[in-house]
């Protein structure tokens, strides 16, 4: 019987079929379609046209993943004959597809920014409620609190369990399994074969080294912004995917030794985009500025646990009297308009008028033209100073800001896939480059009558480590 | 108010006595400040643990499901040095925290 699909046109892979079905149970829903109004990144402060949303990419790991999946089990499938059934696999396809349509639909307004708001006071209540969905006497919890999700992972967990629990089952699918690849629980203790093979699924989609996640929004944010970031070759990769057991009866993700410059490209464009643009110091000055400002509204009401509130998915919350249902980041901007007369701060936002600009703008510049001889311990503590106003008295108060910038950057870990060579399998980690070291580092920001004393401001920093 | 407290001030401050430790410990230690402290959210994601070991490799590292100490940390948690992984938000409420660790 043939499936009934829809087709969505995509500026990075083309035309997308997603069955029928799954646009009536999960796409055509309001809480997916709130995703259209989640800004993907914060990035677009420094490219204009960087204007994408969590609605594309969701739709960009879905393709990724069937593709993903489609190939696993062409490649691994007679492996496995007597293990995995027909129908199994059936369900193992439609769970880990669904997933990843739906891995990111509890994302909070502005993302990574306050998605923390969702847990405040709330995470003994979460643990409640996503344990209702599992087995009494599973080991859940346990794993649940080892694997520690992130908060958009537990929440769109939580909401996939709560609201569409039905509509997995009856795509013959597994609500429980596409929960855990959703938040990144893996089985945990003496496993079975199946634990095993399902949390190769779970690294598949929520994994620390590829998956289908980072496989997207590495070429998404690359693509939109007009970055020239490096070319990856996905359909390489996922056509040598595969699951095999290794000397010692484990599951392992591996890939055939023809994608080892793809898997290389695939780490250094990862690490280029956390480098130069997420941490770029206009968007950490930007993401300062707007957690202050909420901060500030929320110091003297019940906003972020009113609007923060992962009941805000299903229920209209009411403050101040404003209405709000399935918040996105269009609401946040509203609730801040409300304030301008109250925090100088708004105007400076929606102006983008910054107050402070950067001393210096790179870890380069800071590393090797100011700090080179600096050892980490006085780099610490020179920041250390500032923070506490050693520069105040000299260069006033309220004119000089200094903010940590963290790029994550990151390697393949030990074990996390492998690569075959002579039906032997090699750990992945050996075959990709190694990110600089420790890139942490801090981005003095002065208002714009200090720039001229910049030399002085550098000089008179340098003199207060010990 | 929500006082957010990152991963790097909890490891920092949880390890100062202590050579390691396992997200169960730091999610416990979470529970425990959380359950007393109602302003405040204690960061523990497994994300932010692997990104704080990964971003002071001088100071932290990853074996057998435990967050590690180096050998030659110990100049990171001197008094003077420790303060780096305060926030401008936490250093408010920083006494109450400090009695947690």
């Amino acid at each position: 019987m043939s499936i009934e699909e829809k087709i969505f046109r995509d500026p990075i892979y083309g035309y997308i079929s997603i069955p029928e079905t799954y646009c009536k149970d999960f796409i055509d829903t309001a809480i997916f379609q709130r995703l259209r109004r989640i800004e993907q990144t914060s990035m677009r402060v420094l490219y204009p046209s960087a204007h994408h949303d969590r609605f594309a990419h969701s739709i960009g790991v879905f393709y990724l993943g069937k593709l993903a999946f489609s190939y696993l089990e062409k490649n691994s499938k007679s492996l496995f004959q007597d293990a995995i059934s027909d129908a199994e696999w059936q369900q193992y396809k439609n769970t880990f597809e669904i997933a990843c349509l739906m891995h990111d639909c509890g994302h909070s307004p502005f993302s990574h920014t306050f998605e923390h708001y969702y847990l405040f006071q709330r995470e003994p209540e979460i643990e409640h409620r996503l344990s209702c969905f599992f087995e009494k006497y599973t080991n859940f919890i346990n794993e649940y609190r080892l694997y520690a999700p992130a908060p958009h992972e537990k929440i769109s967990g939580l909401l996939l369990l709560e609201e569409y629990f039905g509509k997995i089952e009856s795509n013959h699918a597994s609500p429980q399994l596409a929960a855990r690849m959703i938040m990144g629980v893996k089985y945990d203790g003496v496993l079975n074969f199946k634990q095993k093979f399902e949390n190769k699924l779970i690294s598949l989609l929520n994994g620390a080294g590829i998956d289908v996640d980072s496989l997207d929004y590495i070429q998404r944010d690359s693509w939109i912004s007009g970055v020239g970031n490096v070319n990856i070759d996905y359909q390489r990769l996922l056509s040598s995917i595969m699951i095999k057991l290794d000397d010692n009866e484990n599951c392992q993700i591996v890939f055939k030794k023809k994608v080892l410059s793809v898997i290389d490209n695939i780490s250094i464009g990862r690490n280029f985009l956390y480098k130069w643009i997420y941490s770029h110091h206009k968007v950490i000055y930007e993401q300062l500025l707007l957690e202050n400002i909420i901060e500030k509204i929320n110091s003297n009401s019940d906003f972020c646990k009113k609007v923060f509130s992962i009941d805000s998915f299903t229920n209209s919350k009411e403050f101040q009297g404003h209405f709000y249902l399935l918040p996105t980041d269009d609401d946040i901007i509203h609730t801040i308009k409300q304030y301008i007369h109250e925090d100088e701060k708004i105007t400076e936002l929606l102006s983008r008028n910054y107050k402070y600009k950067a001393l210096w703008k790179t870890y380069f510049e800071f590393n090797e033209s100011y700090f080179r001889d600096v050892s980490d311990i006085n780099r610490m503590k020179i920041f250390n100073h500032i923070q506490n106003g050693a520069l105040s008295e000299e260069f006033g108060s309220n004119n000089i800001l200094s903010i940590k910038a963290t790029p994550k950057l990151k390697n393949i870990n030990e074990n996390d896939f492998f690569i075959e060579i002579d039906n032997k399998l090699i750990d992945a980690s050996k075959a990709t480059s190694i990110p600089s070291k420790n890139l942490s580092y801090f981005i003095v920001y002065v208002s714009e009558e200090l720039r001229p004393y910049k030399d002085q401001i550098i000089k008179k920093m340098l003199s207060l480590q010990s | 108010m929500c006082y957010k407290i990152d991963s790097s001030f909890t490891l920092i401050h949880y390890l100062k006595n202590k050579n390691s430790c396992t997200i169960r410990d730091i999610v416990e230690l979470k529970n425990r400040i959380e359950n007393e402290l109602k302003s405040v959210y204690v960061d523990v994601s497994k994300d932010s643990i692997l990104q704080t070991i990964s971003q002071y490799p001088e100071i932290f590292y990853w074996e057998e499901n435990q967050i590690k100490k180096q050998k030659s940390a110990e100049k990171y948690f001197n008094n003077n040095v420790i303060d780096f992984f305060k926030s401008e938000q936490n250093s408010k409420i920083e006494d109450e925290l400090i009695k947690f660790f």
